[in-house]
Formats: C-alpha cells, sequence, structure tokens
C-alpha cells in the first residue's frame, strides 16, 4: 500500500522509545503479555510461540529485530499480532500500543538518508508530526529473518 | 461452468482412466469377454453422455472408438496392437477435449476427421467388404450410430425454438423414443414406431416430428456417417411411420450407475479438509480438558468428559476414513504407462499389481504419485532388459514390474519390484568415483549396500544416454525427499542380475500422530512415536553407561555400539543436567539406528501436527511444532534431521560392523573375570561347556582339587591366584580334547563379545598370549597351555601310551596369536610340538628332525617355502577368505578356530599313517 496516494491508516506502537506504524489491513489482534514457549536454535529475535486461541504464532520481539536494546522487563510487553503477505501470523513483541491514526498524506517522508542502514530495508517512510517521528514499518521485509543456524 | 458440466467432467476423467486400464489388460487378455464388455460399457458411457450434452467432437471420437470395440466384442475383428493403439490415441484425444472444455468451458474448434477416418478404417478393414446389398443397418453404422445421432439430435432439436414443447417430457424417455422408433424403422425390427411413441407422450404434432427428425439427419450427417445411407435412412423412416401402434408399455428409462450411485456422494476437497481441521482441533481441546480433569479426577464433570473422549476419538477415526482412498488410485495411470514404454523402447513389460484395496490418505496418495511414476518409468527404462538379453539370462522375455501394498501397523508399505538387471554395484562404483563422490578409498572398503544407497544422490545417474524417459539424474534423490518430506522412508535392496525392490514406508495419515512427550534442558519436544523402537535408561541404577569412543558418546545395546546425539547439546540448552539419569531414545530411521540423549520422558500423546513457522524451517531438526494438552507450545524433533547430527558416522551400527568384517576376521571371544581387575578372554571356539559348580561338589585328589564330570576326574584350575576354588558356586569354564578335559574356575563369566581380531599384542604374563581392546576394556587372552600345564597332575594320564609321544608336530606362523592357538591341541593329541616362526626357521627345523605332521598358515606365503615329505596342513582364519589356489599344494585346510575340524585332520592322517 503506498503512503504517497492517499493517507494512511496505520496502528502505532512504541519500542524502544520510538514510535512504529503498521497498517491497519496488515494488524490481526492485539494482546497483553501472554505466555511464550521457547523454540531452541531459533534466531535470537524470534523469542519462541505463542498458542493464540488454538493456533500456533511465532513471537518476535521488535526491539531486537530493529537492534534496539532490549526491555527490561517483557513480562509486560504487548503483542500485536501482523500478518505476512503469505497469510501467516505473526506476534510482535513491542512496549506500548498506540492508537489507530490516519495520517495525511502531506505528512509522509521516504527514508531519509540517515536512518539507520539496518532500518532502511524495514521501513517504508515516516511521518512527521508536532516533532514527533513515526516510522512505517514494511512487515513482509521485518519477517525475512536469516536463519541463525 | 454449470454444475452438470462439472459433474460430467469429473465423471468422464474417472472413465476415461478406468477404461486405459482396462484396455490395456484387455490387449493382453483379449478373450476376456467380461473385459469386454466394461470396456464397451464405459466407452458407451462417455459417448452417450457427451451426445446428451451436445459435444459434438467428444461424441464423435468417442463413437469411432466405440465403433472398433463393437467389433471386438461382435468378434469381427480381433484385437491387435494397432487397433488398440488407435483406440488409446482416441483416448488421448478425448483427455485433451476434456483438459480444453474444462479450462475454457466448451471444447476447441475443430475436428478430428483424420483420427475418426483411420478409426472408422480400421472398423471396417476386417468387416466384410461392402455389398451393395448390406443392409441400411449396417451401412448406417448399426445402433451406436442411431444411439449417438439420437442423442445429438435431442440435443438440437431441444435447443432450436421450435423444439419448445419437447421439454415438456423427460429426456431419457423421449431419447429411447428417438432410438428405438429410428432404429426399429432403419433395421427392419418390429417395435414401437417414433410418431407412435410421440403421441404416447403428448407430442404428437407433425412439428416436433419434423423436428426429431430432421436433427436426427444431422446428427448422423456430424457422425460421417455415408449420406447415401443417411437419404435412405431418413426416406425409411418418415416412410415407416406407420398408424400408432398399440400401446407399448413404457419401459423405465435406464437409471444409469443405479445402486453403486446411491453409496457414493462427491464431496468437495475443501470441506474434507475443512472437516479434518474441526476435528483436530477437537482433539486438542479434549486432550487439554483431559488434562485438566487429572488434576481434579473427583470433579463432577469426569463422567461427561470421559465419554466426550470416546466420541472425539471416534470422530477423529472417522473423518481419517473419508480421507482415505485406495491406493489403486494412484496406481491407475501405471499399466497404461507401462505399455507405452514397453512399445517405445521395445521391450516387454508386465504389470500386476496386489493389494490395490488398501486405503491410506488422499493428502498423502497425491504426494506419492509422482515419486511412484518416477520409479516405473526406471524399472522399465534401467532395470529390465530388452526380450533378447532376458531370453540369454534364461528369463521369462515379458519383464515384470509388481507393484504392492498393504498395511502395517500406523504405516503403509508399498513394494516396486523389478526382476530386470539388478543394480550393477561395478558400475555404480565407478560412476560414483568418476563424480567423486566418494574416494577411492571409499570404493574399495564400502559394502555393497552403500554402494546402492548412492543412486540417491542428487546428480547421480548411471544412464549412458539420458533418454527422453528417465535418466536426467534429478530422479531417486527427489523421490526420496518427497517420501521423506511426509515422513516415510524408502529403502532399496537389488540382486545383480535377478532385480531390484524398493520398498516404501509412510505413515497412513500425517495431521495427528503419536508422540512421546521428552524433557530436556528445561523444555519439552515430541518425538514421533513411530521413529521410537526403544527406551533405554542410563545411569544410576540403570546398569548402563553411556561410553565415549573418540569422544563421542555410544551406547552399548545387546552388543552393538550405537552413536548418539546429546538434546541438550544439539539445542544449545544449557540448564543443568543431572549426569546420573538420563533417557536415550533408540531411533531408527530407515536403515540407520541411533540414540537420542534427554534428560526425562513424560508420557506418549495424539499431537496435531502444525507445520513450523517458515522461519524456522531451516532448522534441519524440527518437523513441525504442536500444542499439548495444557496449551503449551512444543516443537516436534525430526528423526532424519537430527541423524545428520552424526555426520561421519553416518553408517547405521550394523554397517560398521559389516565393514569390519570385510577387514578384519571377527572372532568370538568368552570374556570372564577372576579376582584381578583385568578381564580375561578366550576363543568361543575352543571352550567345550561351563558348568557350574557347587562348593560341594569340588572334591580333591592328591590335594588337587577336581570336579567329576562325564564319568571321570575333571582337573580345576582357578583363573588367577585371587580365585578360591570352592569358596562358593563358581563358573567352570571347560576346555577338553577326546580323553582329558580341564576345568577353568572364574568368578564371573560377562559375556560373548565378537570383536576383530586386532594383533596387538604385548604378552604380559605368563598365564596371557596378549591383550586386545574388547569394547573399550583392556582383555587379556589367555594361554590355555599354561593352564595345562598347571593342570598336570601326578596321576597317569588317562590317554595309555601306546604310541611314545615322539610324533613331533611343527607350527609354522609368523603370528604367536596362531601358534599357540593350535599348540595345545596338538599337545593334547600326543604331539610334542615345536614352534617356528617364518618359513627360514621351519626349513631349518625340518632340516634337522622330522615331523609328523606340519601346521601352516595357509595366508601367509610360507607354504611356497617349505618342502617336506610331511603332509603340511594350511589354517586359515575366515572361511570366506581361503581361495582355491591357496589350498593348493596342502595336503589339507583347516579353519584354526574349529577345534574340530583340526583334529579331524589329524586322525585322518594317523589313520592313514596306521594303514
Amino acid at each position: 500500500m503506498s503512503p504517497h496516494a492517499a493517507d494512511a491508516q496505520l496502528v502505532t506502537m512504541y519500542a524502544g522509545g520510538a514510535c512504529f506504524g503498521v497498517p491497519v489491513t496488515r494488524v490481526r489482534d492485539v494482546l497483553a503479555a501472554t505466555q511464550i514457549y521457547a523454540a531452541p536454535l531459533a534466531p535470537a529475535c524470534i523469542l519462541g510461540s505463542i498458542n493464540l486461541r488454538g493456533r500456533i504464532v511465532t513471537a518476535i520481539d521488535l526491539r531486537m529485530r530493529l537492534a534496539l536494546p532490549p526491555a527490561a522487563d517483557r513480562s509486560a510487553s504487548k503483542c500485536v499480532i501482523v500478518e505476512h503477505s503469505s497469510g501467516e501470523s505473526y506476534a510482535l513483541l513491542v512496549d506500548e500500543i498506540g492508537d489507530v491514526m490516519l495520517l495525511p498524506a502531506n505528512l509522509y517522508e521516504p527514508n531519509p538518508i540517515t536512518l539507520n542502514k539496518h532500518w532502511a530495508h524495514m521501513c517504508r517512510g515516516l511521518y512527521r508530526q508536532d516533532g514527533q517521528m513515526l516510522v512505517v514499518l514494511d512487515i513482509d521485509a521485518l519477517l525475512e529473518i536469516e536463519a541463525a543456524v | 461452468m454449470d454444475d452438470i458440466l462439472r459433474d460430467f467432467l469429473s465423471e468422464a476423467n474417472d472413465s476415461i482412466d478406468a477404461l486405459d486400464r482396462a484396455l490395456v489388460r484387455f490387449e493382453r487378455e483379449p478373450g476376456d469377454p467380461e473385459l469386454l464388455s466394461e470396456i464397451f460399457r464405459v466407452m458407451h458411457t462417455i459417448k452417450g453422455t457427451c451426445g446428451f450434452l451436445g459435444l459434438a467432437r467428444l461424441a464423435a471420437v468417442a463413437h469411432a472408438g466405440e465403433n472398433i470395440l463393437g467389433q471386438f466384442r461382435d468378434g469381427a475383428l480381433s484385437p491387435t496392437q494397432d487397433s488398440v493403439s488407435a483406440i488409446l490415441e482416441a483416448i488421448d484425444l478425448i483427455k485433451a477435449l476434456l483438459a480444453h472444455l474444462e479450462a475454457q468451458g466448451a471444447e476447441p474448434a475443430g475436428e478430428d476427421s483424420a483420427l475418426i477416418q483411420r478409426l472408422n478404417a480400421i472398423a471396417s478393414a476386417d468387416a466384410a467388404p461392402p455389398q451393395a446389398q448390406e443392409p441400411l443397418a449396417a451401412r448406417v453404422g448399426g445402433l451406436s450410430t442411431i444411439d449417438c445421432a439420437a442423442e445429438l439430435a435431442l440435443a438440437r432439436a431441444k435447443a432450436s425454438p421450435e423444439g419448445v414443447r419437447l421439454h415438456g417430457a423427460q429426456d431419457d424417455t423421449l431419447l429411447s423414443a428417438l432410438r428405438d422408433g429410428a432404429w426399429g424403422a432403419i433395421s427392419g425390427e418390429a417395435g414401437p414406431s417414433l410418431s407412435a411413441t410421440l403421441i404416447q407422450l403428448g407430442l404428437g404434432g407433425e412439428a416436433e416430428l419434423e423436428l426429431l427428425l430432421r436433427s436426427l439427419e444431422a446428427g448422423l450427417g456430424e457422425l460421417g456417417v455415408d449420406a447415401e445411407a443417411i437419404a435412405e435412412a431418413m426416406t425409411t423412416l418418415r416412410a415407416g411411420d406407420a398408424p400408432p401402434a398399440p400401446v407399448v408399455a413404457q419401459t423405465a428409462p435406464t437409471a444409469q450407475s443405479s445402486s453403486i450411485a446411491a453409496q457414493t456422494i462427491r464431496v468437495q476437497v475443501e470441506a474434507l479438509e475443512q472437516l479434518m481441521n474441526v476435528a483436530s482441533e477437537l482433539v486438542l481441546i479434549r486432550n487439554q480438558l483431559l488434562q485438566t480433569l487429572r488434576a481434579q479426577p473427583e470433579s463432577p464433570f469426569a463422567g461427561p468428559l470421559h465419554r466426550l473422549n470416546h466420541v472425539t476419538t471416534e470422530l477423529q477415526e472417522s473423518v481419517m476414513t473419508t480421507r482415505m482412498q485406495p491406493i489403486g488410485a494412484a496406481w491407475a495411470k501405471l499399466p497404461r504407462l507401462a505399455r507405452d514404454l514397453a512399445l517405445e523402447l521395445n521391450k516387454r513389460i508386465d504389470v500386476t499389481m496386489q493389494g490395490e484395496e488398501t486405503e491410506l490418505d488422499r493428502q498423502v496418495l497425491e504426494l506419492i504419485k509422482d515419486p511412484l511414476t518416477h520409479m516405473i518409468r526406471n524399472a522399465a527404462d534401467h532395470g529390465l532388459e530388452a526380450p533378447g538379453e532376458r531370453a540369454k539370462a534364461g528369463k521369462p522375455e515379458t519383464g515384470r514390474i509388481m507393484l504392492s501394498a498393504r498395511h502395517e501397523g500406523s504405516h503403509i508399505v508399498i513394494e516396486i519390484a523389478d526382476d530386470g538387471r539388478g543394480l550393477m554395484t561395478a558400475k555404480l562404483r565407478a560412476k560414483a568415483l568418476a563424480q567423486s563422490l566418494i574416494t577411492p578409498a571409499e570404493a574399495e572398503t564400502l559394502s555393497e549396500n552403500k554402494i546402492q544407497q548412492l543412486i540417491f544422490h542428487p546428480g547421480f545417474s548411471t544412464a549412458a544416454q539420458v533418454s527422453g524417459i528417465s535418466g536426467r539424474g534429478v530422479g531417486m534423490d527427489v523421490v526420496r525427499t518427497n517420501i521423506e518430506k511426509i515422513g516415510g522412508t524408502v529403502e532399496l535392496s537389488s540382486t545383480e542380475g535377478k532385480g531390484t525392490r524398493f520398498t516404501i514406508r509412510i505413515p497412513l495419515t500425517l495431521t495427528i500422530v503419536s508422540a512421546l512427550i521428552v524433557g530436556c534442558g528445561g523444555e519439552k519436544f515430541a518425538m514421533p512415536q513411530s521413529s521410537v523402537v526403544e527406551l533405554v535408561g542410563v545411569g544410576g541404577g540403570a546398569g548402563r553407561h553411556i561410553e565415549h569412543v573418540n569422544g563421542a558418546p555410544v551406547l552399548r545395546l545387546r552388543d552393538r555400539l550405537l552413536p548418539l546425539v546429546s538434546l541438550q547439546d544439539l539445542m544449545q540448552l544449557d540448564a543443568p543436567v543431572r549426569e546420573d539419569e538420563r533417557c536415550v531414545l533408540i531411533l531408527r530411521v530407515g536403515a540407520l539406528s541411533y540414540g537420542v540423549i534427554v534428560d526425562r520422558v513424560f508420557d506418549t500423546e495424539e499431537i496435531v501436527v502444525k507445520p513450523a513457522a517458515s522461519v524456522l524451517r531451516t532448522i534441519p531438526y524440527y518437523s513441525g511444532a504442536t500444542i499439548l494438552g495444557d496449551g503449551a507450545v512444543i516443537m516436534i524433533l525430526d528423526p532424519k534431521g537430527i541423524a545428520q547430527r552424526l555426520g561421519a558416522i553416518d553408517a547405521s551400527s550394523d554397517d560398521a560392523q559389516e565393514e569390519a568384517r570385510a577387514g578384519e576376521t571377527l572372532v568370538q571371544l568368552l570374556v570372564m573375570r577372576g579376582a584381578g581387575a583385568t578381564l580375561k578372554a578366550t576363543p568361543l571356539q575352543l571352550v567345550s561347556r561351563i558348568e557350574e559348580a557347587e562348593t560341594q561338589s569340588v572334591e580333591y585328589a592328591n590335594g588337587k582339587p577336581v570336579l567329576q564330570y562325564r564319568g571321570r576326574l575333571m582337573p580345576l584350575v582357578a583363573l588367577d591366584e585371587g580365585v578360591r576354588i570352592g569358596a562358593r558356586r563358581q563358573p567352570v569354564v571347560v576346555f577338553e580334547d577326546e580323553t582329558r578335559a580341564i576345568g577353568l574356575v572364574v568368578e564371573e563369566i560377562i559375556d560373548v563379545v565378537e570383536t576383530p581380531l586386532r594383533q596387538e599384542f604385548k604378552p604380559s604374563a605368563a598365564d596371557a598370549l596378549g591383550s586386545l581392546v574388547v569394547a573399550d576394556r583392556v582383555t587379556d587372552i589367555i594361554d590355555l597351555a599354561y593352564y595345562w600345564r598347571g593342570a598336570a597332575f601326578d596321576a597317569a594320564p588317562t590317554r595309555s601310551l601306546t604310541q611314545p609321544p615322539t610324533k613331533r608336530a611343527l607350527i609354522v606362523d609368523p603370528r604367536p596369536f596362531n601358534r599357540n592357538l593350535i599348540a595345545p591341541l596338538l599337545a593334547m593329541a600326543g604331539y610334542e610340538v615345536t614352534m617356528a616362526e617364518s618359513a627360514e626357521a621351519a626349513s631349518a627345523l625340518i632340516e634337522r628332525e622330522s615331523f609328523a605332521v606340519i601346521f601352516s598358515d595357509a595366508e601367509a606365503p610360507v607354504r611356497a617355502q617349505l618342502s617336506a615329505s610331511a603332509p603340511i596342513i594350511g589354517l586359515y582364519d575366515d572361511p570366506l577368505s581361503i581361495r582355491q589356489r591357496d589350498a593348493e599344494g596342502f595336503t589339507q585346510i583347516a579353519c584354526r578356530f574349529d577345534r574340530d575340524a583340526v583334529l579331524a585332520t589329524l586322525n585322518a592322517l594317523q589313520c592313514r599313517s596306521a594303514a
């Protein structure tokens, strides 16, 4: 969904002090902290799996994925269930969940050159409002996690 | 596309497959009338339905095919390869037309007059030459043509605006009317005329009749009936419009596939999938409820929950049954495939099937269709020889491919065997070497089975030419991967010259499996029950211990050495581990057995297999994930993936022993323990019996302990100093010859171990010949001669010395073990034994003294250098290693471990010298 043509409706979330947004059409659910069952040998940012009403959903720590320092207390984290383009669901662990916001196209900016290289391919631009920056996440790129083993 | 067409397509496809199969069988068994009727019936139905639906092109082709079949049935034409091939061609065309119909919703434009003409030509080839007087019925093409034309006509008529009223009548009735009426008139047979029937149906109008007749005419034209015949037929029809015939009881329209249709119903695949998913979820919830119940056995929910449990299990099983299909469905196309291959390759191929009704999950069926096809191709192309070659090999000219299927527990076992030339090990070896898949060393030492396994290697193909059929070298590895992906195994056994057999084992269902829940490092995992053959407790009071060989953990289990994998290491779990009590799961993957060390085993559960997340799919140790009854998500382990961890040791322990056998001789040693720390051993071959002596049975003669044994007194000697004879019940190992026996008293008999005879000797003590490492423990091989000498007692030997012991025997062998093995035997037999290490030493001795018999090592190049007048007996270790030419030059040969054989040769010599 191109943020250029129209206003974007994003679910906002906070991780490591930064604010991120995911297109609302890709968000399936939001949950409070829930038990994560370990999956040994998975890449570091994959914390394991959660049992979502009988479905097995892989849990990814957004902080770790974006190379941000890990949260002090993970038990307070929230989960955003997002959908990969293949239909598979994943749980993103974030610090806080914000509102669903409608962001006007004129506030959109493409990735600044100064953006952290590691983030660059996972972000699709950002919105600036009142000095606050909201980075739009590319879900598919976010979920392209290289195998650790 | 409307429902009628959709139904027609699926039925037609099934029918065509059935027709394929039946026709191929018919070609081989042309004398089977039932088969022929079936074929005819199927083709007729196809033709009929096509006509009914107005599918002119399909109808025409089917009709032409049916013509030939009709000729077969009437005996006017005998099935030849050509005619059958032609019909098969027609079938292929029908398949293509059907495919187009499915894709586009309509038949493709075009016509097939060429094929039809060819078919008709064949059909009429053997028929009587057309006579001018040939009846109209025949010229028109017989009843079948009229049938077809009638259908086409009806379709056309109803489509026409004038045919509005025709819709008011039942199609079947109209059809019969048209057909019977037309046929009656044309063939001259009696029967209700068309017009009469029409009147009965309330369609007596002229318009309808004329419409139908015109449509009939057009239909006949479309079917390629000769124009003159058509004209004549129409005239006859119109003329034969007699006044209404007496009321004829209407025959009920023949219900197609009557009773059988009532028993089956077509269901969308997606609906079944959904049903399966929901049933699986129910299973999970049931597990969860049961788990909760375990904590509260007194709960009022207990009763209903148990009933729910039963019902859920039944539901699960029932749903699984709906997904089951007989494997014959996957085999359907194979006979036709084989026939075509046979023609293409100029070979004779016969496919036999057994167990086609064996059922398996629909999903699994789909997945094995391609592998099966590939293996049939391989068998036909590479396995089976050309008829000439087969005849030369004394085999019947027709090669056989045998398919069989059966259930075994929760698996289905499918075998594909052929009686062809089998895998040629030498060729495989060479090819593998050329492709650098194996090193030259490996090429020498790898067993035949291991070489055969190489065909599963990607890119491996020994086909000299890549034929259009197979030999692209992408085959068997893909086959194996596909089968293993669904949790199955492929095994291969082949005998050169005789044939090859592939055995595929697949689980019956993929979704719900029985799994063992194990714990390791604080985490739980599920191991599919089907791979687990045994559970072994290690450490603690269990008695077994994990040993290490070259740093790798192994477990000795009933004389096999199994490689082990530590799950904790594998999963990089670092929770503290109780070394003392752990558990080893013995797994079997194909031909490989190995063990996985876990901390504990919980229980067995029926789990629903869910695919692992895509990001985890690269980890080879997982085959999926599941949710336990308590809601926990755990990973399902993949035995094959874990086996890869074993890396270089990718031989099963059986293979390891085989290789050991190939390289070295194995000998069975009786391992025992005296009072000392070192174990002792002696070749089992030398042992006569093992007795148990009670304290009170030990008696004393001349102050020396003896035991009454088989009617004589047997002296007892202790294995070592610490053993106190008679202190308690002790095992006694008895060695004997014909006259004398000696009992070796030991503290404990440990085991019988098969071990390679590695000649590392350091004669350590007087009572030992040397030491070996047996099952990782240093063991002394005892020198029996020492013990015999120890048992020498003052009592005269029981053997009467009619012959003074001046018989001298010479033993020539570079190896002390071998020399000492025979020496006691010879001594007991009354010979004075001299030993020589080499041929030179021996020759020197021979010059100085005369020997009655010389024993020489048969395998070492000693014999050639010996020249003596005395008989020379060759001794060998392993019967398989001795070759014919080695045996020449010896008076006799015998296995040195075979006491009886050695003594027999001695006896024979004695008799000869006595005579």
